[in-house]
């Protein structure tokens, strides 16, 4: 059997998601992908579900889609990217909230994956952004999720600069909910756990399906669209050649 | 010329050039922009467009001396500002607003409509235009996607002028430079390195957030151009623009 690559763990109402593959700084392989879409799939059959966790194992959460498997390969690249969009619309569907701890980094489809959440609890030194323009990539995935949470002005002049941010103006720009210490992220996240814990299963999920009417609808058929977009820009002569340069440095 | 237009690298110039009057908006101007931006949509093959004003200010918004020469000019402003702010928006290129000192009313509009808005902590941004009788609406839909609709509403409501500081805060813009000589330096840095991102990737990223944002539609551009129409034409507005140019002077 292949090595579990994403574990997940429910125990008092929490769904703890962990990214397992530190050694590539949980860069998403296509199994991965695949592995994430099952378990957010399975939630539903889940009694007493009140939140889910979305972490990475040391040293960060997650490095973004891992390139080197699949860049070469146009089709498995859309196929991942399709699969990291249904990821990410299952994320908004749940009717629990779902709360992503973000050290180190989360870069490309990893920011992605935080920025459909929920909460998103990080740290002052931590790296985000969307880098894609700098590597001739579209970051189209996320484009619909960024637009809804910090505006078409601030999400426009995110993805068209590429590079990455701190924590700190992640927090300015409302990317990461709750900024903390590093060492002091867990009790963060479990503070946040035990709050949501307190509160009305039905109250939640009724507040959470509304939000959701109002700032999500029409979500999934951008998501759909963002990854054809994301995969058509992939598989052009200007990413291939950026793409090819990187792996034979 | 009233504007200078260079297409000649990676990186558009478009420079407003009428620095004694503040970059004010006048019949010339909105020609020579209008005619640079169809030189850069046929022509330009860069990704970026850069645009800035000559001497100490962005753009001041309409000449108000020559509205009062010719009533009619103020919708012919409107209608032009109008199709300036969309164009820029869906413009191929990425746009680059360069902000010097102030970029009030109209100026603020075509600030508004930049992708990545650079001030310098003097800047003066703002729409003081009710207290002469105007609606700065038709400035709304770009500002909108900007500030999001609390601020927008709080912000062209009170005519408030903005520094750079606080138009980095709400949104308006997006990089701060401390001294209008670090912002030509900050400018120069991300128009080369834009011209060194992946330009197809640029231009699609750009229109994607534009197509989720609502920006290729129409509907709210016509809307919000017919209210600033209105208003510019009632008589409300004839007095009170009448009472600003007979305003007492100097002293």
């Amino acid at each position: 059997m292949a090595e579990t690559t994403v574990e997940s763990r429910f125990e008092d109402g929490v769904m703890r998601i962990t990214l397992v593959r530190p050694e590539v700084r949980n860069a998403l392989s296509p199994e991965m992908i695949v592995e994430l879409e099952r378990i957010l799939e399975d939630l539903d059959s889940l009694e007493g579900l009140r939140s889910v966790v979305l972490a990475g194992e040391d040293p960060c959460f997650c490095a973004g889609m891992d390139l080197k498997t699949a860049g070469s390969d146009p089709e498995s690249m859309r196929g991942m990217l399709h699969g990291l969009a249904r990821a990410m619309v299952r994320i908004g569907e749940l009717e629990v909230p779902v709360i992503a701890r973000v050290q180190g980094a989360a870069v490309g489809g990893g920011s992605g994956l935080m920025t459909a959440c929920d909460f998103v609890v990080s740290h002052p030194e931590a790296k985000l952004g969307y880098p894609e323009v700098d590597h001739g990539i579209c970051p189209a995935v996320v484009a619909p999720w960024l637009v809804r949470k910090i505006g078409g002005g601030r999400a426009r002049a995110l993805l068209l600069s590429g590079g990455t941010l701190s924590g700190v103006d992640g927090h300015d720009i409302g990317l990461v909910t709750h900024l903390v210490p590093r060492e002091e992220m867990d009790e963060a996240v479990e503070t946040l756990v035990r709050r949501i814990a307190r509160g009305g299963v039905g109250a939640l999920a009724a507040t959470k399906r509304w939000l959701n009417e109002l700032e999500r609808s029409g979500l999934d058929a951008l998501a759909v669209r963002g990854a054809d977009i994301s995969a058509d820009v992939l598989a052009g002569p200007e990413a291939q050649e950026r793409l090819g340069r990187g792996r034979r440095s | 010329m009233p504007a200078r237009c260079d297409i000649s690298g990676p990186v558009a110039l478009l420079e407003l050039d009428n620095p004694e009057r503040h970059n004010a908006l006048n019949p010339e101007l909105l020609e020579a922009i209008g005619a640079a931006l169809d030189r850069i949509e046929s022509d330009h093959e860069g990704p970026v467009l850069r645009i800035r004003g000559r001497g100490p200010s962005f753009c001041s918004g309409f000449d108000l001396d020559r509205i009062r020469e010719d009533r009619d000019l103020l919708d012919h402003f409107l209608k032009e500002l109008s199709s300036i702010s969309r164009r820029l928006r869906r413009l191929r290129q990425i746009v680059v607003a360069e902000i010097r000192g102030s970029a009030l009313a109209g100026g603020c509009a075509i600030a508004s409509a930049c992708d990545l808005v650079c001030v310098e902590a003097g800047a003066r941004l703002g729409y003081p235009v009710h207290a002469i009788g105007l609606s700065p609406a038709v400035s709304l839909p770009t500002l909108l996607d900007l500030v999001g609709g609390g601020v927008a509403t709080e912000f062209m409501l009170s005519g408030r002028i903005a520094d750079g500081r606080e138009a980095l805060r709400i949104g308006l813009a997006h990089r701060l430079a401390d001294s209008p000589e670090e912002l030509a330096g900050m400018v120069d840095e991300l128009c080369e390195s834009l011209a060194r991102k992946g330009w197809n990737a640029l231009a699609v990223t750009k229109a994607w957030v534009n197509e989720i944002a609502g920006a290729e539609r129409d509907g709210p551009f016509d809307r919000t151009l017919e209210a600033s129409l209105e208003t510019g034409r009632s008589d409300e507005a004839t007095r009170m623009l009448e009472a600003w140019w007979n305003r007492p002077r100097g002293g």
